[in-house]
């Protein structure tokens, strides 16, 4: 009896940060599909959800899978919960005929959303999910998954056989996405199913000014060393005069010194920027883990048998409140 | 209102793990080497701050780890403590997991208006359990919280929602999963309740074990990120250093 074709479906919920993350998740479901079926071109099919306000989707994206599906529903917000993502998301993935055990890998962004809505679809279709994962694989129709594990410093080796298969990947190095000889059409379907009941909710003022951490250019990030929230002050002006996103180590977050949405590491966002500083980080994997490894890492930290200082590619062994002081005085106003 | 609190344990990250990684190996590493995360004493002091708003309220917290890691919980004067062996659970397979944990809960006499527990549930998850656990219980979830109050009309719940903070004003019962804040710093026990729990015993809760969903393959230690050039020490005084610095961070912004 033949195998099922294998179907490798990128689920994306429409947030603002995903756009900057398009070409590494399309790009690592590429490399996904060409593991799996290697004499044959990768297949990858898009849904995303469409909040009002929502970018268009990229040509470059476009030209990479074999189809981009935008849903739209009038009661969509870019600040929906979980919840109502994971229920757009299952009623869009029966339109296209996924039902429980079929033969599917659904990739969700990287983050405690995608892990969650992964855990929400998984339950619903009766599949796996595996969580937040760093490679994915397919063997023996089952897939093969790599997880951090135990703060980020093992890596434990699954594999899941119930299909279909939810899974949060985390694009580690990967090639750029390739365009398809024949890539598919743009559809868009308007949703007009029963979403689940809205718990009434109130935004707050979160004080917090500073860039976005995701699809930030640089960022400037303290940990522990820091020890007390003054550095984190020398730190915000640091990332201010740089014109950059401000972050923090899960340390610095159980301090207070940096509120929780801006703490980097396995159990925080995931950056990529094309720099990121980092004061007073010791380099745990847990962090790290929250850092793309191609970002260049700048390390300052007093102890020069810090753990980081083995993964910056510039380093200064200084007492921050000795070095930060002096390089604020050095460093042109920005240009923001 | 009775509060149930689960609490899974990490391996105290101020010990290395074994050199020779195996699920055995790591299992004998944690019950050595057993401590409340980060996320479990969010959620433990969220379970005492209602108690402070509310003194009738009834704690029930069951832990998965060693007797001694149910002592140090028992020791903030709960209402009662249960105890599963985490050897017997596979933890690093939700559904699996979600189900030992609802055996036990089963057998708990008391349906709980709040169940709190970390947003990752010990040391090999990372936030699907508190999914699974909801949708078994069949309660709604609010992932992210920082805070929660009782209050007539239910509960108001302070959470990290997509756009920044946000309150919600949900109905009970209702899971929460907890996320760290520093203004949710796990407090001190009192010494008496922390002497009286050094005489408890927790044996374990019995669970039926079957075969994982999702299978058990190898662990290893997690390898250090490869750079393709040797860290550029700057050197030299701190003005110096803040110089050689300056032109980094200088360049970095000329470069778009």
């Amino acid at each position: 009896m033949n195998t099922p074709t294998l179907r490798i479906i990128l689920a994306l919920t429409g947030a603002a940060d995903e756009a900057s993350q398009y070409d590494a998740l399309i790009g690592a479901a590429q490399a996904l599909g060409s593991q799996a079926q290697p004499h044959a071109a990768p297949q990858i099919e898009v849904l995303r959800l469409l909040p009002g306000g929502a970018a268009p989707a990229p040509e470059s994206a476009l030209q990479a899978v074999s189809m981009w599906c935008d849903i739209t529903h009038d009661a969509l917000t870019p600040d929906a919960p979980a919840p109502v993502n994971a229920a757009l998301l299952q009623q869009a993935l029966r339109q296209t005929e996924i039902e429980e055990g079929s033969r599917a890998i659904v990739l969700l962004p990287p983050g405690p959303v995608g892990v969650e809505i992964a855990a929400l679809l998984a339950g619903h279709f009766s599949g796996s999910t595996l969580g937040r994962c760093q490679t994915l694989a397919v063997q023996d129709d089952a897939v093969l998954a790599e997880k951090p594990a135990f703060g980020g410093r093992a890596v434990v080796r699954m594999r899941a056989g119930r299909w279909p298969c939810f899974a949060a990947l985390r694009p580690g190095q990967t090639n750029a996405p390739l365009p398809l000889p024949a890539p598919g059409a743009l559809r868009r379907i308007a949703s007009d199913d029963t979403l689940p009941p809205a718990w009434p909710t109130q935004a707050l003022a979160s004080g917090d000014a500073q860039r976005a951490l995701i699809g930030a250019r640089i960022v400037v990030s303290g940990g522990r060393g820091m020890r007390s929230p003054e550095g984190f002050t020398l730190l915000e002006a640091l990332a201010q005069r740089l014109d950059a996103a401000l972050g923090g180590s899960l340390p610095a977050v159980d301090a207070g010194w940096v509120p929780v949405a801006r703490q980097v590491g396995q159990s925080g966002k995931f950056v990529a920027p094309r720099s990121y500083i980092a004061v007073g980080i010791s380099g745990t994997p847990q962090h790290l883990a929250g850092v793309s490894t191609e970002t260049s890492i700048i390390a300052v930290n007093n102890d020069p048998q810090a753990p980081i200082f083995q993964v910056a590619e510039v380093g200064v062994v200084a007492d921050w409140q000795e070095l930060l002081p002096r390089l604020l005085e050095r460093l042109p106003a920005s240009r923001g | 209102m009775n509060v149930l609190v689960l609490l899974a344990g990490i391996a105290d990250t101020k010990w290395p793990l074994p050199g020779d990684l195996s699920a055995a190996s790591l299992n004998a590493h944690r019950a050595g080497h057993e401590a409340l995360g980060p996320f479990d004493e969010a959620a433990l002091e969220l379970a005492l701050k209602l108690r402070d708003a509310a003194p009738d309220t009834r704690i029930t917290a069951l832990v998965v780890g060693e007797e001694s890691l149910a002592r140090k919980v028992a020791g903030y004067r709960l209402d009662q403590t249960l105890r599963l062996d985490a050897a017997g659970l596979a933890s690093w397979s939700p559904a699996d997991c979600c189900g030992a944990l609802c055996q036990t809960l089963r057998s708990h006499d008391r349906a709980p208006d709040i169940v709190l527990l970390g947003r990752e549930f010990g040391d090999l998850d990372d936030g699907s359990i508190p999914v699974y656990l909801a949708q078994a219980l069949a309660l709604p979830h609010f992932s992210l919280t920082l805070s929660v109050q009782s209050v007539p009309s239910g509960l108001h719940i302070l959470r990290q929602g997509p756009g920044g903070p946000e309150r919600v004003e949900a109905a009970a019962p209702a899971l929460l999963s907890v996320t760290n804040d520093a203004n949710n710093r796990l407090r001190q026990p009192l010494l008496k309740n922390v002497m009286a729990s050094k005489k408890m015993n927790f044996p374990p809760c019995p669970i039926q074990a079957t075969a994982p969903a999702i299978e058990w393959l190898s662990v290893q230690a997690a390898a250090a990120p490869t750079r393709a050039a040797a860290c550029r020490m700057l050197q030299g005084t701190p003005d110096e250093q803040a110089r050689d610095l300056a032109e980094v961070l200088v360049a970095l912004g000329d470069a778009k």
